[in-house]
């Protein structure tokens, strides 16, 4: 009976999670194209599952590198829909006190230690991090967040080699969305992504990304193996962006058909598929959910609220976090 | 009740011009119906309704540049009213704006020396010639060119000049006949060497664009590929694509209109019809006919010429396409 219990909770915070990764992207969608937010943004909307089912694996202390489609994995980490549009926003509660804004975007307390504008560019940073704990001797692990397109960088086959010759705590996570940018990706990455791992000698798991049960068990598993020092692990997540690549891609058909976003769309929702879910297993009613989504939609709009009257930083913190003066 | 916005598409982009509403103030609308087209620096994209209901307050019109942001209507409940009310005249400025920055000289019209030529995109060119207007009246008037669709609109509400018949520029005609043996044995040895299926349109597209190419120097070549059963299909730049790959369709305006009468009883059509140059390619027993009609307002006579027998050198003998 407790367990059920704690199921149940455990079922209703990763529901929650993916409703509020949806709402904070439908919000950051229409403060871009009404011209309210400086910069570029990349919509996670779709992906849900795969962050909240991997964040859901990890504690607070566990650590995660995020990728430029990075606010679901904020959102999933822990983040506060206040201080992430502040910093969407560039105001000065913003987490990096809004300098770094949507690809840059880092929440520390809460073990993200950063999206990267670069493709690929955090393979380096979370391999450092889960070396890192291993010298401590802690049992943190770094879960690598990356996108389809990214294994086609370099520094992804240097990392994993380093990590598996030294059996770093780290899980290499490659959302396979299906499009690099504008290029479907079984034109541009030859032979299987999984192999690519196994080559060095990496247990490698491919796993439906709509299913946060099946990422979240397989996350669960593989987080407590690596804390046991038998990382690294590398997941293929089969996923989908409803979005363009980046918000102003709004005509996308010249490179993916209308038909294959409604299948998507229609038959793989993520939040949809779950909340089928749980209704018919009897876990909440279908009333409960829509109070769930309500107030987070309520929650995320009077953030926005907040954010948009928010303070810019003073002129003085301009080079505030550029220099650390070493003892 | 939803704002519809000029969206900002990227970064650094302050206005979006909107290029044309595909929708009317008043129309009914559903989610995902085209509204307008806006165009960026970098592309013309069509943006969707986010909503159900009917098109009103229309604040701006087709060709406005709009600060992005900006709303410029809104989809209600109601068609009520469909066009925004002018905005309110501006209260008492504040005194520090009276001392204005001295006005900056109006941008000198284009001195650019366009010959005597008209400035025109082929659709504003074409409609213009469907419609009988004369893009020369808009001319005299000074209007900057080159002249686009939406120009067309002052046009349409100008008076024909007193005693004024317009005048459809003479159709001129040029006609060429080619054997047809090389052709054929180019595509029977695509199809024995390569197991590549050429059909004939494809290669008079192909051909037909690359001599007007090298006739006229036209860097884009737009062939409206003639199906009297069915819907034209507009190929971009075929010459440049191998004859073995997918053709590439474009919805961009068309260069000349190519019939392929090859299949067919027919043999030559002179219709007279000068809105495009229009290209007909019949077959005689063991020739191919070609027949070009077209205006001084497409090209001169030389270039004319230089086309009809650039393509038929190429038909005669393929080779001549290929090098």
């Amino acid at each position: 009976m407790t367990d059920a219990k704690t199921n149940t909770e455990d079922y209703l915070r990763m529901y929650r999670q993916m409703v509020r990764i949806r709402s904070f992207e439908d919000q950051a969608n229409q403060l871009y194209l009404s011209a309210k937010m400086p910069g570029l943004t990349h919509m996670y909307s779709g992906e849900e599952a795969v962050a909240v089912g991997i964040c859901e694996a990890l504690k607070v202390t566990d650590k995660i590198t995020s990728t430029h489609r990075g606010h679901g994995h904020c959102v999933a980490k822990g983040a506060d829909f206040k201080q992430m549009f502040c910093e969407l926003l560039g105001k000065e509660e913003g987490y990096c006190r809004g300098k770094g804004g949507s690809m840059h975007i880092a929440d520390q307390s809460n073990g993200n230690l950063g999206a990267n504008a670069i493709v690929g560019g955090s393979m380096g940073i979370a391999t450092g991090s889960a070396l890192s704990a291993k010298r401590l001797g802690r049992d943190d692990v770094t879960v690598c967040f990356f996108g389809d397109g990214a294994t086609a960088q370099g520094l992804l086959y240097e990392v994993m080699n380093m990590a598996a010759l030294w059996s770093l705590p780290v899980i290499y996570a490659c959302e396979n969305n299906g499009y690099s940018e504008y290029t479907r990706t079984d034109e541009i990455a030859a032979g299987s992504i999984v192999g690519r791992a196994e080559a060095f000698g990496i247990e490698a798991f491919k796993v439906d990304g709509q299913d946060v049960l099946a990422v979240n068990d397989l996350a669960q598993t593989l987080v407590a193996r690596c804390r046991k020092g038998e990382g690294p692990f590398f997941i293929e997540l089969e996923t989908y962006r409803y979005h363009g690549h980046h918000v102003g891609d709004i005509n996308r058909e010249y490179y993916r058909p209308k038909d294959e976003e409604k299948e998507w769309h229609t038959n793989r929702d993520p939040i949809t598929n779950f909340a089928k879910w749980l209704t018919a297993e009897g876990i909440v009613d279908q009333a409960e959910l829509d109070t769930i989504q309500t107030e987070i939609k309520t929650d995320a709009a009077s953030a926005v609220a907040y954010a948009l009257d928010a303070k810019y930083p003073d002129v003085s913190e301009v080079d505030m976090h550029v220099f650390a003066e070493t003892p | 009740m939803a704002d519809v916005i000029m969206p900002a598409l990227g970064m650094a982009q302050d206005t979006g011009k909107l290029v044309q509403w595909m929708k009317a103030p008043g129309d009914a609308i559903s989610t995902g119906d085209v509204l307008f087209e806006v165009e960026t620096d970098k592309s013309v994209m069509e943006v969707e309704a986010q909503a159900d209901g009917f098109l009103t307050q229309v604040s701006a019109s087709d060709g406005e540049d709009v600060p992005v942001g900006q709303v410029i209507a809104v989809i209600s409940a109601t068609a009520e009213n469909p066009v925004a009310a002018p905005a309110p005249p501006p209260v008492a400025q504040a005194v520090t704006e009276v001392v204005a920055a001295p006005t900056p000289t109006a941008p000198a019209p284009d001195a650019v020396t366009t010959g005597g030529r008209i400035l025109a995109s082929p659709k504003a060119r074409r409609l213009a010639a469907q419609e009988g207007l004369d893009l020369g009246q808009l001319a005299a008037t000074g209007a900057p060119m080159p002249y686009h669709v939406s120009d067309l609109a002052t046009l349409r509400e100008m008076p024909a000049a007193a005693g004024q018949t317009v005048v459809m520029a003479a159709t001129k005609q040029i006609m060429a006949r080619c054997q047809r043996s090389g052709s054929r044995d180019f595509m029977e040895w695509m199809q024995a060497d390569g197991a590549i299926t050429v059909t004939t349109s494809a290669m008079f597209a192909s051909f037909a664009s690359g001599a007007f190419r090298a006739a006229t120097e036209t860097p884009t070549v737009v062939v409206q590929v003639a199906d009297p059963d069915g819907t034209d299909i507009f190929l971009r730049n075929p010459d440049f694509t191998r004859l073995s790959a997918p053709v590439s369709e474009t919805d961009e305006d068309a260069t000349f209109v190519l019939h392929d009468l090859s299949d067919s009883f027919l043999t030559s059509l002179r219709l007279g019809d000068t809105a495009l140059p229009t290209l007909s390619l019949g077959s005689d027993g063991d020739s191919y006919l070609i027949t070009f009609e077209f205006s001084s307002e497409h090209m001169d006579d030389a270039q004319g010429i230089a086309f009809v027998s650039g393509l038929a050198r190429r038909l005669a003998d393929p080779l001549h396409h290929l090098v």
